[in-house]
């Protein structure tokens, strides 16, 4: 895997790290990364700190919380939890923190219908965020004794003489060994009997005395329902606890095999070569596991600036609608937030509510006729300057916070849009369809029109 | 509208040239089952066949499920060992009428215990599912005609994948439509008339022009022959009432479509399973119920199949958290007034088990099969590559 080394990092190399590594760049963005240069760029984004632009969120979920119950009016679980994250998305300075939090959120795919604690859910979200760029067995560690997957895979319900294996068969079957990746039904069975007595703390929502656990669920060991046989696990026999077993099952070698493809499909491409495999297996066995060093490794290789690999990627739903608003540098409110949730949701990907514990298939599986349907009639908003919002009774439609880019004529205005979205001007059919439309005029419902021709063109999809 | 028309119309099959074969020589293929229409139930998360057919005279079944066992008071006897979760009394008419078959010990060879692993195979009819093709699809290959087989959802199932055409999935009727002026749609539809250039993935890119472009076609062909309608029953409030009320309007439409695929979720009830199982059951049955019913109004009932099955069963004997892990056999249902009612296959030996699991005795793609020969009326060996048996479940 030889590094990308050009005479010149340019604006495209930067716009192309950015839609991969983030959510695409406004042109200053791109600008300010392309001076780095390529290690510096991808050291940027992977510098971290709790300090990521989004102080001012304005959902507050034990507000939303405590007022709702005062009211009996129920949980009121996902808005204040939706909002939250998707405020997080639009405004952060830290893409691709972001970025990540949302490929484990796919792949540790935990569902809020289910676990109906929206605290649960963005205290996951949080663990994700905090270690997903750290060494992946603690990540996993933390993951198999998070409150809100506990209760999703029904861990918390294990005890010694039935267990339940629910947890000890997607740790391996999606999280770690992959399905293939040579486990049996038998170490199915023997782990699931090392996760007995793992429960978490149990609280009514309902009752305003258990508030205090409800917005703080914890883990608890029963240890009187742990079961401490031997147990044979991938081949060792041993007294194992969970933390040996999720230990075990991060050290099969198919584990770095299975996160280092997943992690290529999400950030490069679908095929990863025999040869970066075994580069990126290494880099895997030096650091111990560390995300961060994968991550650098291939951001900074040739592999991931080349032609192959560039727009050869789906955006997802997440992809494609916080893309748009930050391209446009929405000043997105509350209800915008909620509008930009509601609108993925429309278009197949609902945060917080994966279809199920595999999280979204992704790739082409985002392309059908409702789902495009859905980015269709979004794109249709936007350049018509009309954001989805979820609006409460009385409340009025935000201002519009942005604007398309509109040059000195019709030419202008077309590569300013292109450069905008496709982050380069339209080239070839695309260009000629475009400038056919335009005809020459450069009015504001020109411009609108163009905006929706390019945002609606098969390429605005691909990242 | 006529097949003819549709013909003359469709930019889409004529101008993207997929090497489908044309309308003209499918038509034989197609001549047996004309007008006969097949929805597809998918219960995703593995259903508790046990708890779904219950086999109320078996001490074996109560020995291994003390906690979450169907009691002989409950169940809604059906035959002197078998009987329904009490949740699915709205399925009763169906059954009394005889237009309830359930297929019991449905599954296939070296059952795989992973929901993903196990939906696929059950989606391409092929127990080493390694291609991306699904049944559906490859019925819609055979059949010629993109619009012959619909999703309804956001994200389209495997099944559904063809080679050669594009089906469509539709999240609502209602709002399966698409409005723009006339001078942007002409330049949207001559922007994406053209092959993307300068983009390396041409795979994707071309899927993403032609679905574009399909969708274009489909909304419009939707929205121009949708007609009035009103349904002809009172369907309960959940999802998948909503879909299959969808259904029904199309059906009532007479689009052209042969099969409609819906999905319910929820059924991977590892814990709780009373508490669960029941909603969905009760959901499924009631909402079954009614779109027979308002099929009936439509007059269209002679015409319906409905077709549903699961990716697994479950483990015989409960958990300690009053649920079921994943299984192997389970069973299938049918609907309609071409069902043979009654209890078909074999029921599974709770005694001889298979690591704690139902062996099967249905092979689901004779199932599958049955459905493709004598309702749509298409070669079934084309479609699933062998021959399969199942009892006779259709008359």
């Amino acid at each position: 895997m030889l590094p990308y080394a050009p005479k010149n990092y340019s604006l495209s190399d930067a716009a192309h790290l950015l839609r991969r590594a983030g959510f695409g760049g406004s042109s200053q963005e791109i600008a300010t990364y392309a001076k780095l240069g390529v290690e510096l760029a991808v050291e940027r984004l992977l510098y971290t700190s709790s300090d990521d632009g989004t102080e001012n969120n304005p959902f507050d979920l034990e507000q939303l919380f405590l007022e709702r119950q005062e009211k009996n009016e129920g949980i009121g679980a996902g808005t204040g939890l939706y909002g939250w994250w998707l405020h997080k998305l639009i405004y952060t300075n830290q893409p691709l923190k972001e970025k990540l939090t949302l490929f484990w959120h796919g792949h540790f795919a935990t569902e809020l219908s289910k676990v109906e604690n929206p605290f649960a859910m963005q205290l996951q979200n949080q663990t994700l965020r905090r270690l997903g760029l750290g060494k992946f067995e603690t990540l996993v560690q933390a993951i198999s004794k998070d409150p809100a997957m506990l209760r999703y895979l029904d861990n918390n319900r294990n005890v010694k003489g039935k267990p339940n294996e629910n947890y000890a068969r997607e740790l391996m079957e999606l999280f770690t060994l992959g399905v293939n990746g040579g486990y049996s039904e038998t170490d199915v069975q023997e782990s699931a009997r090392a996760f007995t007595g793992w429960t978490l703390s149990n609280a009514n929502p309902q009752n305003p005395k258990d508030n205090a656990k409800y917005i703080n669920p914890q883990y608890v060991f029963n240890k009187n329902q742990f079961d401490t046989g031997e147990k044979t696990y991938l081949g060792q026999r041993g007294t194992w606890t969970g933390e040996d077993i999720v230990r075990l099952a991060v050290a099969h070698p198919s584990s770095a095999k299975f996160i280092i493809t997943k992690l290529w499909n999400f950030f490069v491409d679908d095929a990863i070569s025999d040869a970066d495999l075994e580069t990126l297996t290494q880099v895997w066995q030096e650091s111990n596991g560390e995300i961060a060093a994968l991550l650098r490794r291939i951001l900074t290789s040739q592999v991931f600036y080349s032609n192959k690999s560039r727009y050869a990627l789906v955006k997802s739903p997440a992809e494609y609608v916080v893309g748009t608003l930050r391209r446009l540098e929405v000043k997105a409110t509350p209800e915008q937030c909620l509008g930009a949730y509601s609108a993925m949701q429309n278009m197949g990907q609902r945060l917080f509510n994966p279809p199920n514990v595999k999280g979204w298939d992704g790739g082409t599986t985002w392309v059908s006729d409702s789902s495009l349907l859905s980015r269709l009639n979004f794109i249709g908003g936007v350049s018509q300057y009309r954001l989805p919002a979820n609006l409460q009774k009385g409340q009025t439609t935000p201002a519009i916070r942005y604007r398309l880019p509109q040059g000195k004529t019709a030419l202008e205005t077309i590569n300013a849009l292109g450069q905008m979205f496709l982050d380069a001007p339209p080239e070839d059919a695309l260009r000629r369809s475009l400038e056919k439309y335009a005809d020459s005029k450069n009015s504001p419902d020109t411009v609108k029109g163009l905006a929706y021709l390019i945002l609606g063109s098969p390429q605005y999809h691909l990242s | 509208m006529k097949r003819r028309e549709f013909l003359a119309n469709s930019f889409f099959t004529l101008a993207a040239g997929f090497g489908a074969p044309s309308f003209l020589e499918k038509t034989a293929l197609a001549a047996d089952g004309q007008g006969k229409i097949l929805v597809v139930v998918q219960l995703s998360g593995g259903n508790d066949g046990l708890n779904t057919l219950v086999p109320y005279s078996n001490g074996a079944y109560y020995a291994a499920r003390p906690s979450i066992a169907i009691t002989k008071k409950e169940v809604l006897a059906l035959s002197a060992d078998a009987g329904l979760h009490p949740s699915l009394r709205p399925f009763l008419k169906s059954w009394e009428a005889g237009q309830l078959g359930i297929i019991q010990g449905v599954g296939y060879p070296n059952s795989n215990r992973s929901h993903f692993e196990s939906m696929a195979i059950w989606h391409t009819a092929n127990p080493n599912a390694t291609q991306s093709e699904g049944w559906i699809g490859r019925f819609a290959d055979l059949y010629g005609d993109p619009f012959c087989a619909t999703n309804f959802g956001s994200i389209k199932p495997k099944a559904l994948e063809s080679n050669s055409v594009i089906l469509p999935s539709i999240s609502s009727v209602d709002s399966f439509q698409l409005k723009l002026e006339p001078k942007l749609d002409a330049a949207y539809k001559d922007l994406l008339s053209y092959p993307v250039e300068g983009y390396s993935d041409k795979g994707k890119t071309d899927l993403l022009r032609r679905n574009t472009l399909s969708l274009l076609e489909n909304t419009a062909r939707v929205q121009k022959n949708l007609q009035k309608y009103k349904a002809g029953a009172t369907y309960p409030k959940s999802g998948l009432a909503n879909n299959l009320r969808d259904v029904a309007r199309l059906i009532s439409t007479d689009l052209g479509l042969r099969v409609y695929y819906v999905q319910q979720g929820g059924y991977d009830t590892h814990a709780a399973q009373p508490e669960d199982h029941p909603k969905l059951l009760a959901d499924l049955s009631s909402s079954l119920e009614a779109f027979r019913a308002d099929l009936e109004t439509q007059g269209r009932a002679n015409d319906v199949l409905v077709l549903g099955f699961s990716e697994f069963g479950r483990r015989v004997a409960e958990n300690a958290s009053s649920g079921t892990d994943h299984g192997k056999a389970s069973i299938m249902f049918a609907l309609g007034n071409g069902v043979l009612g009654g209890i078909h296959g074999t029921a599974p030996d709770l005694e001889k088990l298979d690591n704690g699991d139902l062996r099967f005795s249905t092979d689901f793609r004779g199932v599958y099969g049955q459905a493709l020969e004598n309702w749509l009326g298409v070669s079934s060996q084309q479609v699933l590559g062998g021959s399969f048996s199942s009892d006779k479940y259709l008359k």
